[in-house]
């Protein structure tokens, strides 16, 4: 809706979503990157395939190219600024997805993350998630 | 009033020592509206008011309070409009006045609230807790307020949730001079009873719900003073008129929603006793969605329902339009940035092809309004239908409101905690919350 992120985009990557082929490791800035294409298994995906840079490091996706449905690169998604939380989960706090085919972008910034809240799984049951604001 | 005051007794003593526990977080905000509705014919009844053009206005702020990060909460959310020609829309309702508690294993609600049941379109049938507040709207979608006490306990094998329903509310209806009231005029005040302790009995309902795979399945009892009121025909000071009774009646619900891809399968079904023979009813229906039809973010979905209801028709029990009709509906959401919506709904009576078209448009402007525009058209209704009191009141509403919010922290929180816009109650952007009407 007026952004370059579809649902598809930001939804949790399940490793089930795809499947894969390693194609090479490179440099990526500092790093060194796996790059691998991965098809999504979801048969009304926006997407062909989808080609994704890991580091080597700490295994984190840092960019990914985004093909279309006749196979054309469609957009790019840069995670930059990743820090480390509980010394365990690394997020990414700024997604910069550039549209190849029409030159617009959306960035997408994340702040003030906070862990352990209290949340439980009885909080994500349907009678509950109604009630949250 | 009675039935507002039991629920405002049973917040204020719900609500724990707040002063105990002062780091808490207030959320202020309103809406504030202007509506004008304009009819199509002239009155079809002596003392009806001929005024084409008739404007209302109406508030509505909304305050929370919430503690105990967030397991307790305290909502206040009162309603009033103004309307120029019809006095008893001119009206004030608490619509919530509760406390949320959501415990270990548990949620519980006392006071006033609004709890919505159901998956149709065209009719609300298992929706019984709350009272249609009818002089809003014709279709049903706006309630006063019902005071409770609710606890509902969630687990794997579902959600149980039990209803202490004190306090009822009589249905509101058009003043004696003012369109859509119908054929003759009703005596709301001099509303009768099946209940000997009349609007001071207490009602209870309980409800089960559990997702099966693609299903959300749903059941419910309702025992207690029917929402429906019978419509006599008695001989008033001024010639005849209708006054309402309200039955005691028992109320069994089923509501069920299959998910296949684009496909929502629905179906609500009810047995009824306490008005006359017992009765069952149902809505059944189907809603296709295209998905960003024709490369663009919009969603087109398409509604079928058919409406049938077995009651009595000699009088025993409330009347309905909906005996054997069909309802045909399409609803188109941009997805832009505005939140465009158009709908488009008629349900149909198989039996004598009397038609209620229904056509809305709603779009925000900037962050702060909303501009809506809403059609109600009665075709072809014939003259022994239910409708054909109201069917020369076909009317357009224009409606213009204002959103306000303002929200902040309390002074305990440290300072790097703060909400941004903590001690600045100003216009912000915001997401306007639907009024009243079903969200899914």
């Amino acid at each position: 809706m007026g952004s370059e992120f579809a649902y598809e985009d930001l939804v949790s990557q399940e490793v089930e979503r795809y499947t894969y082929k390693w194609l090479r490791d490179e440099p990526c800035g500092e790093l060194t990157c796996h790059v691998t294409e991965r098809y999504p298994v979801y048969e009304h995906s926006g997407y062909t395939k989808q080609v994704v840079w890991t580091d080597t490091t700490d295994y984190q996706p840092r960019k990914v190219e985004f093909h279309d449905r006749k196979g054309a690169l469609l957009k790019t998604l840069l995670f930059k600024d990743y820090r480390q939380y509980l010394g365990l989960y690394w997020r990414s706090h700024t997604f910069d997805m550039v549209n190849a085919q029409t030159g617009k972008s959306t960035v997408l910034t994340f702040s003030d993350y906070v862990f352990m809240v209290g949340l439980s799984e009885q909080d994500f049951r349907k009678n509950r998630l109604k009630r949250a604001r | 009033m009675v039935g507002m005051g039991v629920g405002l007794i049973l917040f204020g003593a719900a609500v724990p020592a707040v002063a105990e526990k002062p780091a808490g977080e207030w959320d202020l905000s309103a809406e504030v509206g202007l509506e004008a509705r304009v009819f199509a014919n002239k009155p079809d009844h002596p003392g009806q008011s001929g005024n084409t053009f008739s404007p209302s206005l109406f508030i509505a702020p909304e305050i929370i309070y919430e503690w105990n990060g967030g397991d307790d909460r305290a909502t206040l959310k009162p309603f009033l409009r103004l309307d120029r020609d019809d006095d008893n829309r001119s009206h004030f309702d608490i619509r919530e006045a509760n406390w949320l508690h959501l415990g270990d294993g548990h949620d519980l609600v006392v006071g006033i609230d609004k709890v919505f049941w159901g998956v149709a379109e065209s009719r609300h049938l298992v929706d019984v807790i709350n009272q249609d507040d009818r002089v809003e709207d014709l279709d049903g979608e706006d309630k006063l307020g019902q005071p409770m006490i609710q606890m509902a306990v969630s687990r794997d094998w579902g959600t149980l949730t039990g209803f202490v329903l004190p306090g009822f509310r009589e249905r509101s209806f058009p003043s004696d001079d003012a369109r859509l009231r119908g054929a003759l005029p009703i005596a709301g005040d001099d509303a009768t009873y099946d209940a000997g302790r009349e609007d001071r009995a207490i009602d209870i309902a309980v409800r089960y719900t559990q997702v099966f795979g693609d299903v959300d399945f749903g059941i419910s009892h309702f025992h207690g003073t029917s929402r429906e009121p019978r419509l006599s025909v008695v001989a008033g000071a001024t010639g005849p008129e209708l006054r309402p009774h309200y039955d005691r009646i028992d109320q069994t619900g089923v509501d069920v929603q299959y998910t296949a891809d684009a496909w929502l399968w629905k179906l609500e079904a009810i047995g009824r006793g306490g008005h006359g023979s017992y009765f069952g009813a149902a809505v059944a229906g189907v809603e296709y969605t295209l998905y960003q039809i024709r490369e663009s973010d919009a969603d087109l979905g398409l509604l079928a329902e058919y409406l049938y209801d077995g009651r009595d028709e000699n009088g025993d029990a409330p009347l309905t339009a909906f005996e054997n009709d069909v309802f045909f509906g399409a609803r188109l959401t941009l997805n832009d940035p505005e939140d465009t919506t158009l709908l488009a709904g008629a349900i149909i009576d198989v039996g004598d092809r009397s038609t209620l078209a229904t056509l809305e448009a709603s779009r925000r402007i900037g962050a702060d309004w909303k501009v809506e525009i809403e059609a109600r058209a009665l075709i072809d209704i014939a003259p022994s239908d239910v409708l054909s009191g109201v069917r020369k009141d076909d009317f357009v509403t224009f409606r213009l409101t204002r959103f306000f919010e303002c929200s902040r922290g309390t002074s305990s929180d440290p300072p790097e905690a703060r909400n941004p816009r903590v001690d600045a109650c100003r216009d912000s952007h915001r997401r306007p919350s639907s009024s009243g009407r079903y969200v899914r």
